[in-house]
């Protein structure tokens, strides 16, 4: 029995179950899986860089190398990817970042973010896609309650029981967030193979390491108790994504967790969908910048802009319920979309012919009862787009787009020749007949797998694990992770733009790896910071 | 034994002018402002007291602590603020009060900080003037805004500790999310360019003894706000009482937020008989219904201290109060005279 657990493709079906198949670039086909494994849980690490306000980055600037940082007026900064040490002791599945944090998810199927909070504190219960017309019910007058709960007895016993023995951990699936597996082939689907693999005996070391951090600015966050019939030790979380001053979460057993501008607590808050079967399975979650979206099979497409309040039943039921208020993109019940992600005000959708198509929804509009939900136009072609890409035919058969990634009003779209480009909200609106994709030479047949970009900046991974990053560094705040202005300025004068007191690369270049030998396995931006996820491969 | 406690020469260590704000003023100055308040505020200052008596959570609080925040706009409005408190200590026999003020909560509303400093400056001095109570500004610092804000704060906030107008640093608003470390450098930058000003930090509220320890080590502070958290460390314990850092409690604050369920479960006692010193306080006795002496009496009904022990505590209070040594003196006299007069009462302790 032991044996099969040697075998190259065990490794390759292990991996794939523990790191999803997300690409990266250890997902590359024919490779020495059992030694991607061992690298991938003892190796890699999290680092961060960019605005270090309110702990965000995980650590505070007096704790790391001198050299990392940089002072500009009152601000500082952190130039160069930073090690947040106290993940080094977890194995890190996946980030994900928001306006004011990094979530991210171990894994155990632990959910954790970095920095004070998540969000404003003036915020609360203001913002879609919480609660904008209630507040959760919560009869805690301590201003701690805001901010971290006395854990319900229930979920003290569930952590407790959670710490169970071996075998594999329910895995996080990659897939479900980003709809996709490598070689661009889509796939919304969640692997039943090997749910009873037991973990080869090398691995269990570093695998079973379910350390509780004891840091400042990580904090692991709770989930309320399950539903009736569900397992609470089998629960983890599977997929994580950040809007500005949310997030949202996907557990193994069909449940979508909100932290949002209406939490009073650090307990995930669990949506739910009146009038949609709950059995229905949810492939796929994607935050925008102030709403949420998910798709769910059979149903499509689904898009809520605000949630109702927990309430005092609900809460002392532990179950932390919040009905949401929602609506399904027209049509997108009729395909499997290849891939969707959710913006400000707007979600992008590629279907299953590779054609991208965006709804438009105003979420404060539709939260305060302005717009009739039952009246949402139906998404619509991206003409500029489509056209783009079928003007790209050269051999016949036109690239179609395969994946997106984006943040706020920005975002990258995926093409199946390879090619990988740039847009906007502004350029993919209905009305704007001259809007074209923006083509970065730098990128295109470099191997970009993953794009993550901030207010300013962009990160672009590649499937050799090289980051690249251009865009404005605002004030020096280190996002791009390229080092001082001086340095910038010496290493890269050919990308250097006209910056004022900002960094400006004008083209994408090269981070400098934190360890000679390595590759960046998988990358987040927003806001002024960005992390990612790196394996050391050297000796 | 209330008039004795209303009769000490009491210190008042830990008060937000912002949360001094009675309805009654609340709605004198909206009107004078021509401010509209919200259609769900209480019409009424009758309505608005039943109201804070009886908020339902935190969010609750919050909502109504902010609206009175934005009836504040001129320096009279301020100059008024400070000067009831003033008026209402004094009745409850407190002779010198450090009050803490937020400077960040009224500039971001885009109340120049001049018109905040000012309204309150001017209130000490006709308090000192009027009632012959002494008082210091305290600037705290919103620690769930970025350090860099607070740094920026600070540079706008120099004229004043340069004038002498502002006497102390602070730092307030959520703490556990936001712990010391994160002000290092204010605390830094304050105390280089102004050695003489005095540092203080709400800690061991919300988060547990090592905000205490880290606030001290960290954050250089000589007073603790709040503190009672440090209950759980003998070390730190130990080394309040050597240092003589004094924890500024509030008790019936503690009891609204619901720190503790009720005053009595507090570690006052511990912390009298170990030696560390400690001032009791209001907080936000507007919203929180209790002025200093209403606080002294809740301690009492629980803890049953002696007259003596009450002059220990009153005089712990005016050693650990940031007043000059000639301030102090005049206190401890005036402390004395309040044990002659009640001389029976200290005599059968």
């Amino acid at each position: 029995m032991r044996s099969n657990f040697e075998t190259n493709d065990a490794y390759h079906m292990l991996y794939s179950k523990i790191f999803g198949s997300k690409p990266t670039p250890l997902s590359i086909e024919n490779y020495d899986w059992k030694h991607l494994f061992h690298l991938r849980t003892s190796r890699a690490k999290l680092y961060t860089w960019g605005s270090p306000e309110q702990g965000r980055l995980g650590y505070l600037v007096n704790e790391i190398p001198p050299d990392h940082v940089i002072t500009n007026g009152f601000r500082k900064g952190v130039c160069l990817p930073t090690n947040v040490v106290p993940f080094n002791q977890l194995v890190v599945s996946d980030i994900s970042a928001g306006g004011f944090s990094f979530q991210i998810l171990t894994n155990d199927g632990d959910l954790y973010y970095t920095g004070g909070r998540w969000k404003r504190l003036q915020s609360l219960g203001q913002l879609t896609p919480g609660p904008v017309n209630g507040r959760d019910y919560n009869p805690s007058m301590g201003s701690g309650s805001l901010y971290f709960p006395t854990p319900l007895p229930s979920l003290l016993q569930a952590r407790a029981r959670r710490m169970v023995g071996p075998g594999v951990a329910p895995p996080p699936d990659m897939a479900r967030r980003y709809g996709r597996e490598m070689n661009n082939r889509a796939s919304m689907e969640r692997t039943a193979d090997y749910d009873n693999l037991t973990r080869p005996p090398e691995a269990q070391p570093a695998l079973s390491k379910r350390v509780p951090i004891d840091a400042k600015f990580v904090t692991k966050l709770d989930l309320p108790d399950v539903l009736d019939g569900q397992s609470i030790e089998a629960r983890s979380i599977i997929s994580v994504s950040s809007g500005r001053e949310h997030f949202i979460a996907l557990d193994n057993q069909n449940g979508i967790y909100s932290w949002d501008t209406g939490n009073t607590t650090n307990i995930g808050v669990r949506i739910t969908f009146p009038g949609i079967d709950p059995r229905k399975q949810i492939t796929k979650i994607s935050c925008g910048w102030n709403l949420s979206a998910c798709h769910i099979k059979g149903v499509g497409i689904v898009v809520w802009y605000a949630r109702e309040a927990v309430s005092e039943d609900s809460f002392e039921a532990k179950k932390l319920l919040a009905p949401a208020r929602y609506v399904v993109i027209p049509g997108t019940n009729e395909y499997t979309p290849r891939d969707f992600l959710a913006g400000l005000d707007y979600v992008l959708i590629i279907d299953n012919d590779g054609k991208l198509l965006r709804f438009d929804i105003h979420a404060q509009s539709y939260a305060n009862g302005s717009i009739d939900p039952s009246l949402a136009a139906k998404p619509f072609f991206v003409n500029s787009f489509n056209t783009w890409a079928e003007k790209k035919s050269e051999a016949g058969q036109a690239p179609t787009f395969t994946k997106l990634s984006g943040c706020y009003n920005l975002f990258a779209i995926f093409a199946s020749d390879g090619l990988v480009v740039i847009g906007n909200k502004t350029i993919t609106a209905a009305d704007n007949e001259d809007g074209e994709p923006v083509v970065i030479p730098e990128l295109q047949g470099r191997g970009v797998i993953d794009m993550a970009m901030g207010d300013y900046h962009y990160l672009a991974l590649t499937d050799r694990g090289e980051l690249l990053t251009w865009g404005r560094e605002s004030s020096l705040c280190g996002c791009l992770g390229l080092g001082s202005k001086e340095t910038f300025l010496s290493e890269h004068p050919e990308a250097s733009g006209d910056s004022g007191s900002d960094i400006v690369a004008n083209k994408p270049v090269v981070v400098k790896k934190p360890e000679e030998k390595g590759e960046w396995l998988a990358i987040a931006a927003a806001g002024w910071h960005s992390g990612g996820i790196f394996v050391c491969t050297g000796a | 034994m209330t008039e004795f406690l209303r009769e000490l020469p009491k210190c008042e260590h830990h008060v937000h002018l912002e949360g001094t704000l009675e309805p009654s003023l609340l709605f004198q100055l909206a009107e004078r402002n021509n401010i509209t308040l919200p259609s769900n505020f209480p019409a009424s200052v009758a309505a608005c007291n039943e109201r804070y008596n009886n908020f339902a959570d935190l969010q609750d609080f919050l909502d109504h602590y902010y609206v009175g925040m934005s009836v504040l706009i001129k320096e009279d409005d301020f100059y008024d603020l400070a000067m009831e408190y003033f008026k209402r200590a004094h009745a409850d026999g407190c002779v010198h009060s450090e009050v803490f003020f937020d400077p960040q909560g009224h500039v971001e509303r885009g109340i120049p900080i001049h018109t905040v400093v000012s309204g309150f400056e001017r209130a000490c001095k006709d308090a000192n003037e009027k009632l012959g109570t002494t008082n210091k500004l305290i600037m705290c610092l919103l620690r769930h805004l970025p350090a860099a804000d607070g740094l920026q704060t600070i540079a706008s906030a120099a004229p004043y500790y340069q004038a002498g107008v502002i006497h102390g640093l602070g730092l307030d608003s959520a703490e556990k999310p936001f712990p010391p470390e994160l002000f290092t450098d204010c605390y830094k930058t304050l105390k280089d360019q102004f050695p003489h000003v005095n540092l203080t930090a709400h800690a061991g509220e919300e988060g547990d003894h090592t905000y205490v320890t880290n606030s001290l080590n960290k954050l250089n502070v000589t007073r603790i706000d709040h503190g009672v958290n440090s209950q759980h460390s003998d070390e730190l314990m130990a080394h309040l009482a050597e240092n003589q850092v004094m924890l500024s409690l509030c008790p019936m604050s503690n009891v609204k937020l619901q720190v503790v369920k009720d005053v009595s479960e507090l570690p006052i006692r511990k912390f009298l008989d170990a030696g560390v010193p400690f001032s009791i306080n209001s907080d936000d006795p507007a919203y929180f219904g209790g002025y200093i002496l209403d606080n002294y009496i809740h301690v009492h009904t629980r803890f049953g201290f002696t007259p003596k022990e009450w002059t220990k505590v009153v005089l712990n209070g005016i050693n650990g109060s940031w007043c000059d040594e000639h301030r102090k003196a005049e206190l401890r006299q005036k402390l004395q005279n309040v044990e002659t007069k009640f001389s029976d009462l200290m005599t059968d302790n």
